[in-house]
């Protein structure tokens, strides 16, 4: 059976396992049953609130059972969640709410005071509902204008079914990415994005109700839609993954085996981790079956030591930016010698994958191209930006076309194989960074007189970061990082400054990153 | 300069936490308030092998030793001691 929408995996779900945990966060969890019931009251709340289809609603909160609540309230009253970096700089939280016109929020009661100085900065807020006990001052948000909505005033919401219709290529999420020009952008994707993607995939790996999937990637991030809806598409539980878990690897291995987790979603650097720092060979993780990663390229010497360590479980490489979900993919195979790096594979169903070259045609059959999706999985562009989407979207009548940038070769085998990207994108851990990003945040510090950032690449972490740059008076690196981290995320800050005289130049007068490269 | 001192400045400098100083105290939760993620910590551990010329071992990274900035000077010292 096919749903068109997200939030009737849930529906679905309550009806036919509805004492089936739902989420499992720490020593709580909820049911298919009761997350069902709780997202149709938060709904009715967020309606009475003002909420509309096609309405952006800002998630702000920690990973939480409360978060996935959230999720499906938004769906289901027929608007766009969008989740908001919880550890990013506020300036760029509220860039985002301002950008997306968020006018309600769910938010945790310690971040209220943000929550209103985000207001002060121009998001449109309206609303607040705080996850989570009242222990934040309502007299000054009310004071604000803006209302607040504390988590135990649900229980008195009607519990019936909201009568909305919700069409299937309507907004589910707006997802917001690293921007070349010094903002985020948004990436907006529909149920039937996502629907597409998932439905493959729980199939694909073969999902049931006896499988515990994990949830380590934040929600802004896009591999948390499979570990959320891959889930409810098989009615199985999903298991957020604790902060203290996530960063020392012992106890991430003992928190997988703990928690009976037997599908692993993560970027490699944290498998690398664990096969560096994790004790794999004594963990038991018999229960371990499927292990997935995505999101950058996998070393092939710490893959091939995971699977060493972990022979019983099948390893699947997803391949996709944001924009088209993941839309390739490459079971990697057992007992045979991995190549010098892993394929990014094959197109899932219902996708095309385009090799073009500068033209937009076709490439010869082995020949470098730059790589272009078709299908389902693709965006409907950038929000508020039609522009942007314009440079890398197009509509045919077989559908949208979105060229990802990602230079690919397509093997004897007829797999795909990532060469490297066309500009100045990065990853770093898995997530996506435009070195104009963060040379536009180091710009905007009035002392500096030039900069460019390099990736220097590196087998853990995919690539480290260098900043060059030239200032008009002694400054410190630490000085710098103060001056600009209101703009940055923590992983798009550079590891390390050197201060120089002048950037070498190119003929044309554009600073040399390859005379840079070379030291 | 006291090792609490040097940690603290590790942290604030190298790890750029983007609290204040008064706020990071020797028994501040480190990773619950996101001053140690987990590259971080990998930063953190071969600044104080480098730094104090000891070796931390894959099951001394634990939340027992890395939980605040007093267990982090507590393993250092043990060390400093043994040797």
């Amino acid at each position: 059976m096919s749903a068109s929408t997200i939030h009737e995996l849930v529906r679905r779900a309550a009806a036919e396992h509805g004492d089936q945990p739902a989420v499992i966060d720490g020593a709580r969890s909820i049911t298919y049953r009761d997350l069902d019931r709780d997202s149709g009251r938060l709904a009715h709340a967020l309606i009475a609130h003002g909420l509309r289809p096609g309405d952006r609603l800002g998630l702000f909160l920690e990973k939480s059972i409360e978060a996935v609540v959230a999720i499906y309230a938004t769906l289901k009253a027929g608007a766009t969640y969008v989740p908001l970096d919880d550890q990013a700089p506020l300036k760029r939280v509220a860039y985002i709410a301002r950008d997306a016109g968020i006018h309600i929020l769910v938010a945790s009661a310690s971040r209220v005071a943000d929550c209103l100085s985000m207001a002060a900065d121009g998001a449109p807020l309206r609303a607040l509902f705080i996850a989570g006990p009242p222990t934040f001052d309502m007299a000054a948000v009310r004071a604000a204008g803006i209302a607040a909505v504390p988590w135990e005033a649900l229980a008195e919401q009607p519990g019936d079914r909201l009568g909305i219709e919700v069409d299937d290529d309507a907004l589910a999420y707006i997802l917001y990415t690293s921007g070349s020009t010094g903002e985020p952008k948004g990436v907006m994707l529909s149920h039937r994005n996502c629907l597409a993607f998932v439905g493959w995939a729980a199939g694909e790996i073969g999902l049931g109700v006896q499988d515990r999937l994990s949830s380590h990637a934040p929600f802004h991030f896009d591999l948390s839609t499979f570990d959320l809806f891959a889930a409810a598409w098989a009615a199985a539980p999903v298991v957020l993954v604790p902060r203290s878990a996530s960063v020392f690897p012992l106890e991430l291995v003992r928190f997988i085996r703990d928690s009976g987790i037997t599908v692993w979603y993560s970027v490699p650097s944290i498998l690398t981790q664990l096969v560096l720092r994790g004790d794999l060979a004594n963990a038991g993780l018999d229960r371990l079956r499927a292990v997935i990663f995505a999101g950058e390229v996998f070393p092939t010497k710490y893959l091939t030591g995971l699977i060493e360590l972990l022979p019983e479980a099948r390893y699947y490489n997803f391949y996709g930016p944001t924009e088209t979900n993941v839309c390739t993919w490459y079971e990697v195979p057992r007992g045979k010698e991995l190549g010098a790096e892993v394929p990014i594979g094959r197109p899932i169903r219902g996708v095309e994958a385009l090799l073009l070259d500068e033209t937009g045609a076709a490439v010869a059959p082995g020949e470098v191209g730059d790589l272009a999706i078709r299908g389902p999985t693709v965006m409907h562009g950038y929000w508020g930006d039609p522009e942007r989407t314009r440079r890398v979207l197009t509509s045919g009548p077989d559908g949208r076309v979105y060229r990802t940038g990602d230079l690919v070769r397509e093997g004897e085998g007829g797999e795909l194989r990532f060469l490297g990207r066309r500009d100045a994108q990065i990853k770093v851990r898995g997530y996506r960074v435009e070195l104009g990003e963060i040379e536009a945040a180091l710009n905007a510090v009035p002392s500096v007189v030039e900069c460019a950032v390099l990736a220097i690449p590196d087998e853990t972490v995919t690539n480290r970061l260098k900043a060059y740059v030239v200032t008009t008076q002694d400054i410190t690196a630490a000085e710098l990082i103060t001056l600009c981290d209101d703009r940055l995320p923590r992983y798009m800050i550079p590891e390390e400054f050197e201060f120089r005289r002048a950037l070498p130049k190119s003929s044309t007068g554009k600073i040399d990153r390859r005379q840079l490269q070379a030291g | 300069m006291s090792e609490t001192e040097r940690i603290r400045d590790f942290l604030i400098e190298d790890l750029h936490w983007q609290g204040t100083r008064s706020e990071l105290t020797e028994d501040l939760l480190l990773i619950e308030n996101h001053v140690i993620d987990s590259m971080g910590l990998l930063r953190l551990v071969a600044w104080l092998e480098e730094t104090y010329g000891v070796e931390i071992g894959d099951e001394e990274v634990v939340p027992a030793n890395f939980g605040t900035i007093k267990r982090i000077e507590g393993l250092i010292s043990g060390k400093g001691r043994r040797t």
